[in-house]
Protein backbone atom coordinates (compact mmCIF):
# COMPACT_ATOMS: atom_id res chain seq x y z
CA UNK A 1 0.00 0.00 0.00
CA UNK A 2 2.44 2.00 0.49
CA UNK A 3 4.23 2.21 -2.51
CA UNK A 4 1.10 3.30 -4.15
CA UNK A 5 0.68 6.32 -1.63
CA UNK A 6 4.41 7.02 -2.60
CA UNK A 7 3.82 7.25 -6.35
CA UNK A 8 0.35 9.55 -5.47
CA UNK A 9 2.98 11.32 -3.51
CA UNK A 10 4.83 12.03 -6.34
CA UNK A 11 2.36 12.55 -9.18
CA UNK A 12 0.58 15.21 -6.88
CA UNK A 13 4.24 16.93 -6.50
CA UNK A 14 4.64 17.06 -10.44
CA UNK A 15 1.58 18.89 -10.53
CA UNK A 16 2.68 21.48 -8.26
CA UNK A 17 6.17 22.28 -9.44
CA UNK A 18 5.31 21.80 -12.89
CA UNK A 19 9.04 21.67 -13.88
CA UNK A 20 10.04 23.24 -17.28
CA UNK A 21 11.60 20.33 -19.03
CA UNK A 22 14.19 21.14 -21.92
CA UNK A 23 13.04 20.71 -25.71
CA UNK A 24 16.12 18.18 -26.11
CA UNK A 25 14.96 15.96 -23.18
CA UNK A 26 11.26 15.39 -24.41
CA UNK A 27 12.47 12.69 -26.72
CA UNK A 28 13.90 10.90 -23.84
CA UNK A 29 11.06 11.64 -21.61
CA UNK A 30 8.52 9.16 -23.56
CA UNK A 31 11.06 6.26 -23.58
CA UNK A 32 11.96 6.50 -19.78
CA UNK A 33 8.43 6.53 -19.28
CA UNK A 34 7.98 3.24 -21.11
CA UNK A 35 10.79 1.58 -19.28
CA UNK A 36 9.95 2.96 -15.69
CA UNK A 37 6.22 1.09 -16.52
CA UNK A 38 8.60 -1.93 -17.57
CA UNK A 39 10.15 -2.26 -14.44
CA UNK A 40 7.52 -1.59 -12.05
CA UNK A 41 4.91 -4.11 -14.01
CA UNK A 42 8.10 -6.48 -13.30
CA UNK A 43 8.57 -5.30 -9.81
CA UNK A 44 4.58 -5.83 -8.71
CA UNK A 45 4.90 -9.46 -10.73
CA UNK A 46 7.90 -10.63 -7.97
CA UNK A 47 5.88 -9.32 -5.06
CA UNK A 48 2.92 -11.43 -6.07
CA UNK A 49 4.99 -14.11 -6.63
CA UNK A 50 7.04 -13.36 -3.12
CA UNK A 51 10.36 -13.37 -4.64
CA UNK A 52 10.44 -8.95 -4.22
CA UNK A 53 13.30 -7.49 -3.71
CA UNK A 54 13.83 -3.13 -3.29
CA UNK A 55 17.47 -3.39 -4.50
CA UNK A 56 16.79 -5.85 -7.85
CA UNK A 57 13.77 -3.41 -8.15
CA UNK A 58 16.02 0.21 -8.53
CA UNK A 59 18.37 -1.42 -10.18
CA UNK A 60 16.01 -2.49 -13.11
CA UNK A 61 14.72 0.76 -12.92
CA UNK A 62 17.64 2.56 -13.25
CA UNK A 63 19.27 0.45 -15.95
CA UNK A 64 15.82 0.25 -18.66
CA UNK A 65 15.84 3.89 -18.20
CA UNK A 66 19.42 4.36 -18.97
CA UNK A 67 19.35 1.75 -21.64
CA UNK A 68 16.72 2.91 -23.28
CA UNK A 69 17.89 7.02 -23.26
CA UNK A 70 21.18 5.21 -24.68
CA UNK A 71 18.98 3.52 -27.56
CA UNK A 72 17.74 6.84 -28.47
CA UNK A 73 20.24 8.86 -28.31
CA UNK A 74 22.64 6.66 -30.69
CA UNK A 75 19.42 6.76 -32.92
CA UNK A 76 19.71 10.21 -32.91
CA UNK A 77 23.05 10.79 -33.37
CA UNK A 78 22.90 7.86 -36.65
CA UNK A 79 19.75 9.61 -37.97
CA UNK A 80 17.68 7.04 -37.15
CA UNK A 81 16.47 8.28 -33.86
CA UNK A 82 12.52 7.65 -34.27
CA UNK A 83 12.54 3.93 -35.71
CA UNK A 84 14.98 3.30 -32.93
CA UNK A 85 12.41 4.74 -30.33
CA UNK A 86 9.76 2.41 -31.68
CA UNK A 87 11.88 -0.51 -31.61
CA UNK A 88 12.28 -0.08 -27.87
CA UNK A 89 8.69 1.00 -27.48
CA UNK A 90 8.09 -2.42 -29.50
CA UNK A 91 10.10 -4.11 -27.12
CA UNK A 92 9.38 -2.74 -23.85
CA UNK A 93 5.66 -3.17 -24.65
CA UNK A 94 6.19 -6.78 -25.16
CA UNK A 95 7.55 -7.12 -21.78
CA UNK A 96 4.78 -5.10 -20.13
CA UNK A 97 2.16 -7.50 -21.61
CA UNK A 98 3.94 -10.60 -20.43
CA UNK A 99 4.21 -9.00 -17.11
CA UNK A 100 0.61 -7.68 -16.81
CA UNK A 101 -0.51 -11.30 -18.11
CA UNK A 102 1.17 -13.15 -15.36
CA UNK A 103 0.06 -10.47 -12.50
CA UNK A 104 -3.50 -11.07 -14.28
CA UNK A 105 -3.31 -14.97 -14.00
CA UNK A 106 -1.93 -14.10 -9.73
CA UNK A 107 -5.09 -11.66 -9.25
CA UNK A 108 -8.10 -13.23 -10.82
CA UNK A 109 -6.35 -16.91 -11.61
CA UNK A 110 -7.47 -16.75 -15.12
CA UNK B 1 40.42 -32.05 -57.12
CA UNK B 2 39.11 -32.84 -54.35
CA UNK B 3 37.49 -30.17 -51.98
CA UNK B 4 38.62 -30.12 -48.45
CA UNK B 5 36.08 -31.22 -46.20
CA UNK B 6 34.48 -29.53 -44.12
CA UNK B 7 32.37 -29.36 -40.99
CA UNK B 8 28.53 -28.76 -42.34
CA UNK B 9 25.99 -26.73 -40.12
CA UNK B 10 23.50 -28.85 -38.96
CA UNK B 11 20.67 -27.09 -37.78
CA UNK B 12 18.73 -28.80 -34.81
CA UNK B 13 15.64 -26.83 -34.29
CA UNK B 14 13.26 -26.48 -31.98
CA UNK B 15 9.81 -27.44 -33.84
CA UNK B 16 8.36 -24.84 -31.93
CA UNK B 17 11.02 -21.81 -32.87
CA UNK B 18 8.40 -20.02 -34.91
CA UNK B 19 6.09 -19.91 -31.61
CA UNK B 20 9.39 -18.40 -29.68
CA UNK B 21 7.73 -14.55 -29.87
CA UNK B 22 4.21 -15.56 -28.61
CA UNK B 23 6.07 -17.81 -25.09
CA UNK B 24 7.92 -14.85 -24.84
CA UNK B 25 4.80 -12.83 -24.57
CA UNK B 26 2.51 -15.49 -22.81
CA UNK B 27 5.09 -17.56 -20.40
CA UNK B 28 8.06 -14.94 -19.41
CA UNK B 29 9.32 -15.98 -16.38
CA UNK B 30 9.60 -13.58 -13.68
CA UNK B 31 12.84 -11.73 -13.99
CA UNK B 32 16.06 -13.82 -13.02
CA UNK B 33 17.49 -10.90 -10.96
CA UNK B 34 14.46 -11.13 -8.76
CA UNK B 35 14.92 -15.29 -8.36
CA UNK B 36 18.46 -15.21 -7.62
CA UNK B 37 18.27 -12.11 -4.77
CA UNK B 38 15.22 -14.45 -3.29
CA UNK B 39 16.96 -17.68 -3.65
CA UNK B 40 20.22 -16.17 -1.87
CA UNK B 41 17.60 -14.94 1.10
CA UNK B 42 16.42 -18.51 1.37
CA UNK B 43 19.50 -19.79 1.89
CA UNK B 44 20.34 -17.30 4.94
CA UNK B 45 16.97 -18.10 6.60
CA UNK B 46 15.21 -15.36 6.01
CA UNK B 47 11.79 -14.45 3.68
CA UNK B 48 12.05 -14.36 -0.28
CA UNK B 49 10.75 -10.92 -0.67
CA UNK B 50 11.74 -7.85 0.88
CA UNK B 51 9.82 -5.29 3.12
CA UNK B 52 7.78 -2.57 1.06
CA UNK B 53 8.77 -0.08 3.36
CA UNK B 54 12.08 0.51 2.66
CA UNK B 55 13.14 4.04 2.20
CA UNK B 56 15.06 3.24 -0.88
CA UNK B 57 11.65 1.72 -2.23
CA UNK B 58 9.54 4.85 -1.61
CA UNK B 59 11.98 7.30 -2.48
CA UNK B 60 12.22 5.52 -5.94
CA UNK B 61 8.34 5.32 -6.32
CA UNK B 62 7.90 9.13 -5.20
CA UNK B 63 10.40 9.64 -7.86
CA UNK B 64 8.59 7.35 -10.49
CA UNK B 65 5.03 9.19 -9.80
CA UNK B 66 6.88 12.59 -10.02
CA UNK B 67 8.49 11.51 -13.57
CA UNK B 68 5.27 10.23 -14.59
CA UNK B 69 3.00 13.19 -13.90
CA UNK B 70 6.58 15.50 -15.76
CA UNK B 71 6.34 13.44 -18.56
CA UNK B 72 2.25 13.55 -19.30
CA UNK B 73 2.21 17.41 -18.90
CA UNK B 74 4.97 18.80 -20.93
CA UNK B 75 4.00 16.47 -23.69
CA UNK B 76 0.68 17.69 -24.04
CA UNK B 77 0.46 20.68 -23.14
CA UNK B 78 1.92 22.78 -26.28
CA UNK B 79 -1.50 22.04 -28.42
CA UNK B 80 -4.32 23.99 -26.42
CA UNK B 81 -2.35 26.75 -25.83
CA UNK B 82 -2.01 26.65 -29.85
CA UNK B 83 -5.88 26.03 -30.18
CA UNK B 84 -6.57 29.33 -27.31
CA UNK B 85 -4.05 31.65 -29.36
CA UNK B 86 -5.32 31.05 -32.37
CA UNK B 87 -9.47 31.99 -30.73
CA UNK B 88 -7.69 35.02 -29.65
CA UNK B 89 -6.22 36.14 -33.04
CA UNK B 90 -10.09 34.67 -35.08
CA UNK B 91 -11.50 36.82 -32.42
CA UNK B 92 -9.55 40.06 -32.78
CA UNK B 93 -9.80 39.77 -36.83
CA UNK B 94 -13.45 39.49 -36.64
CA UNK B 95 -13.41 42.70 -33.94
CA UNK B 96 -11.91 44.49 -36.29
CA UNK B 97 -13.96 43.71 -39.19
CA UNK B 98 -17.07 44.85 -37.48
CA UNK B 99 -14.93 48.27 -36.99
CA UNK B 100 -13.99 48.61 -40.32
CA UNK B 101 -17.84 48.17 -41.23
CA UNK B 102 -19.36 50.73 -38.79
CA UNK B 103 -16.79 52.97 -40.00
CA UNK B 104 -17.55 52.26 -44.26
CA UNK B 105 -21.37 53.08 -42.42
CA UNK B 106 -20.40 56.75 -41.28
CA UNK B 107 -17.97 57.99 -44.68
CA UNK B 108 -21.30 56.84 -46.00
CA UNK B 109 -23.23 59.42 -44.20
CA UNK B 110 -20.59 62.09 -44.29
CA UNK B 111 -20.77 61.78 -48.14
CA UNK B 112 -24.47 62.45 -47.94
CA UNK B 113 -23.66 65.38 -46.01
CA UNK B 114 -21.37 66.60 -48.80
CA UNK B 115 -23.65 65.90 -51.50
CA UNK B 116 -26.57 68.15 -49.89
CA UNK B 117 -24.24 71.25 -49.09
CA UNK B 118 -22.71 70.80 -52.77
CA UNK B 119 -26.23 70.92 -53.87
CA UNK B 120 -27.50 73.89 -52.02
CA UNK B 121 -24.44 75.93 -53.21
CA UNK B 122 -25.66 79.42 -54.96
CA UNK B 123 -26.46 78.79 -59.20
CA UNK B 124 -24.30 80.93 -61.17
CA UNK B 125 -20.63 80.43 -62.29
CA UNK B 126 -20.85 77.33 -59.97
CA UNK B 127 -22.91 75.27 -62.10
CA UNK B 128 -20.94 74.51 -64.94
CA UNK B 129 -18.40 72.93 -62.49
CA UNK B 130 -20.98 71.35 -60.88
CA UNK B 131 -21.66 69.33 -63.76
CA UNK B 132 -18.09 68.57 -64.23
CA UNK B 133 -18.10 67.89 -61.04
CA UNK B 134 -20.25 65.03 -60.94
CA UNK B 135 -19.14 63.43 -63.98
CA UNK B 136 -15.35 63.39 -62.07
CA UNK B 137 -16.55 62.09 -58.81
CA UNK B 138 -18.25 58.85 -60.71
CA UNK B 139 -15.20 57.90 -62.39
CA UNK B 140 -13.61 58.06 -59.35
CA UNK B 141 -15.69 56.40 -57.52
CA UNK B 142 -17.11 58.70 -54.74
CA UNK B 143 -20.57 58.27 -55.73
CA UNK B 144 -22.50 55.03 -56.56
CA UNK B 145 -23.30 54.67 -60.05
CA UNK B 146 -26.62 53.12 -61.61
CA UNK B 147 -26.90 52.23 -64.94
CA UNK B 148 -26.93 49.65 -67.76
CA UNK B 149 -24.50 47.20 -68.27
CA UNK B 150 -23.37 43.16 -67.79
CA UNK B 151 -23.74 40.85 -64.25
CA UNK B 152 -20.36 38.49 -64.69
CA UNK B 153 -20.02 35.53 -62.32
CA UNK B 154 -17.07 33.75 -61.68
CA UNK B 155 -16.46 30.75 -59.89
CA UNK B 156 -13.88 27.93 -58.49
CA UNK B 157 -14.67 24.40 -60.42
CA UNK B 158 -17.53 22.52 -59.04
CA UNK B 159 -16.36 20.13 -56.51
CA UNK B 160 -17.13 17.01 -58.50
CA UNK B 161 -14.77 18.49 -61.24
CA UNK B 162 -12.14 19.44 -58.97
CA UNK B 163 -8.55 17.14 -59.46
CA UNK B 164 -6.04 16.86 -56.42
CA UNK B 165 -3.38 19.55 -56.69
CA UNK B 166 0.16 18.31 -58.51
CA UNK B 167 1.48 20.35 -55.35
CA UNK B 168 -0.19 21.37 -51.95
CA UNK B 169 -1.22 25.18 -52.29
CA UNK B 170 -0.90 25.34 -55.99
CA UNK B 171 -4.84 24.42 -56.75
CA UNK B 172 -4.91 25.13 -60.42
CA UNK B 173 -8.98 24.72 -60.73
CA UNK B 174 -9.66 28.06 -58.85
CA UNK B 175 -10.30 31.59 -59.59
CA UNK B 176 -7.27 33.45 -59.77
CA UNK B 177 -6.28 37.29 -58.20
CA UNK B 178 -4.68 37.34 -61.65
CA UNK B 179 -7.66 36.02 -63.34
CA UNK B 180 -10.11 38.89 -62.12
CA UNK B 181 -7.48 41.69 -62.72
CA UNK B 182 -7.04 40.04 -66.16
CA UNK B 183 -10.87 40.61 -66.16
CA UNK B 184 -11.43 43.77 -64.97
CA UNK B 185 -8.47 45.22 -67.22
CA UNK B 186 -10.46 44.03 -70.14
CA UNK B 187 -13.82 45.30 -69.21
CA UNK B 188 -12.28 49.00 -68.64
CA UNK B 189 -10.30 48.60 -71.60
CA UNK B 190 -14.09 48.06 -73.26
CA UNK B 191 -15.15 51.16 -72.12
CA UNK B 192 -16.67 50.16 -68.57
CA UNK B 193 -17.50 53.59 -66.57
CA UNK B 194 -17.50 51.91 -63.14
CA UNK B 195 -17.16 48.32 -61.43
CA UNK B 196 -17.15 47.02 -58.54
CA UNK B 197 -16.70 43.22 -57.35
CA UNK B 198 -18.82 41.56 -54.68
CA UNK B 199 -19.70 45.28 -53.93
CA UNK B 200 -15.86 46.33 -53.73
CA UNK B 201 -16.30 49.36 -56.18
CA UNK B 202 -13.04 49.61 -57.87
CA UNK B 203 -11.12 52.95 -58.41
CA UNK B 204 -8.01 54.04 -59.80
CA UNK B 205 -5.59 53.51 -57.06
CA UNK B 206 -7.63 49.53 -56.07
CA UNK B 207 -5.32 46.30 -56.31
CA UNK B 208 -6.61 42.83 -56.89
CA UNK B 209 -3.90 40.80 -54.65
CA UNK B 210 -3.81 36.75 -53.18
CA UNK B 211 -3.41 36.74 -49.40
CA UNK B 212 -2.89 33.15 -48.60
CA UNK B 213 -5.77 31.08 -50.33
CA UNK B 214 -7.80 34.34 -50.39
CA UNK B 215 -8.20 36.88 -52.77
CA UNK B 216 -7.83 40.62 -51.54
CA UNK B 217 -9.45 43.49 -53.15
CA UNK B 218 -8.56 46.90 -51.30
CA UNK B 219 -7.28 44.60 -48.18
CA UNK B 220 -10.81 42.62 -47.93
CA UNK B 221 -10.59 39.29 -48.07
CA UNK B 222 -13.27 37.71 -51.05
CA UNK B 223 -15.33 34.67 -50.76
CA UNK B 224 -16.21 32.75 -53.76
CA UNK B 225 -18.43 33.13 -56.21
CA UNK B 226 -16.60 36.38 -57.49
CA UNK B 227 -19.40 39.07 -59.08
CA UNK B 228 -17.99 41.17 -61.13
CA UNK B 229 -20.33 44.38 -61.88
CA UNK B 230 -19.89 46.84 -65.11
CA UNK B 231 -21.57 49.34 -65.97
CA UNK B 232 -21.20 50.77 -69.39
CA UNK B 233 -22.54 50.01 -72.90
CA UNK B 234 -24.00 46.02 -72.23
CA UNK B 235 -23.19 45.43 -75.55
CA UNK B 236 -19.37 46.29 -76.19
CA UNK B 237 -19.20 44.95 -72.18
CA UNK B 238 -20.18 41.56 -73.48
CA UNK B 239 -18.04 41.67 -76.52
CA UNK B 240 -15.31 42.07 -74.09
CA UNK B 241 -16.33 38.59 -72.19
CA UNK B 242 -17.43 36.98 -75.48
CA UNK B 243 -14.49 37.80 -78.04
CA UNK B 244 -11.33 39.28 -77.89
CA UNK B 245 -8.16 38.35 -76.07
CA UNK B 246 -10.20 38.62 -72.39
CA UNK B 247 -13.06 36.42 -73.98
CA UNK B 248 -10.52 33.98 -75.45
CA UNK B 249 -8.31 33.82 -72.47
CA UNK B 250 -11.64 32.65 -69.74
CA UNK B 251 -12.66 30.37 -72.41
CA UNK B 252 -9.47 28.15 -72.17
CA UNK B 253 -10.26 28.63 -68.29
CA UNK B 254 -13.56 27.46 -68.70
CA UNK B 255 -12.87 24.54 -70.78
CA UNK B 256 -8.92 23.72 -69.32
CA UNK B 257 -10.00 24.05 -65.63
CA UNK B 258 -13.68 23.80 -65.58
CA UNK B 259 -14.13 27.39 -64.01
CA UNK B 260 -17.61 29.20 -64.31
CA UNK B 261 -17.76 32.28 -65.89
CA UNK B 262 -21.55 33.30 -66.68
CA UNK B 263 -23.12 36.50 -67.43
CA UNK B 264 -26.36 38.16 -68.42
CA UNK B 265 -27.45 41.78 -69.37
CA UNK B 266 -28.56 44.17 -67.00
CA UNK B 267 -30.70 47.32 -67.75
CA UNK B 268 -30.36 48.40 -64.30
CA UNK B 269 -27.19 47.56 -62.08
CA UNK B 270 -25.54 49.20 -58.76
CA UNK B 271 -22.13 50.17 -58.15
CA UNK B 272 -21.64 51.61 -54.62
CA UNK B 273 -19.34 54.22 -53.97
CA UNK B 274 -15.57 53.29 -52.81
CA UNK B 275 -14.89 53.37 -49.25
CA UNK B 276 -11.28 54.77 -49.25
CA UNK B 277 -10.77 57.77 -51.45
CA UNK B 278 -7.20 58.84 -50.15
CA UNK B 279 -4.60 59.41 -52.56
CA UNK B 280 -0.87 58.83 -51.68
CA UNK B 281 1.61 61.64 -52.65
CA UNK B 282 5.07 60.55 -53.65
CA UNK B 283 7.66 63.15 -52.79
CA UNK B 284 11.15 63.06 -54.94
CA UNK B 285 13.83 62.64 -52.56
CA UNK B 286 16.14 65.81 -52.38
CA UNK B 287 19.48 64.64 -52.94
CA UNK B 288 22.64 65.04 -50.83
CA UNK B 289 25.48 67.29 -51.84
CA UNK B 290 23.45 69.04 -54.66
Amino acid sequence: MIPVFGLAVGVVLGLLLQPEVPLWLEPYLAIAVIAALDAVFGGVRASLEGVFNDRVFVISIASNVVVAALIVFLGIQLGVGAQLSTGVVVVLGLRIFSNVASIRRHLLGA
Amino acid sequence: MKWPKRPVATPNRDPAASMALLNEVLDRPVDPGYQTAAATRRAEGRVGSTSSRSPLLIVTVVLLGFLLSVAALSLRAPDLQDGQERLELAERVEAANVRGDDYAVVIEGLRADIADLQAQAPAGDGAELSGELESIRAAAGAVPVQGPGVLITVDDAPDEDLEPAPEPGNNVDRVLAGDLSRLVNGLWAGGAEAISINDQRLTATSSIRFAGEAIVVDFRGLTRPYEVRAIGDPQAMEGVIASGDTGQYFADLRDDYGIVVEWERSEQLTAPAAERLTTRVAVVKEEDGS
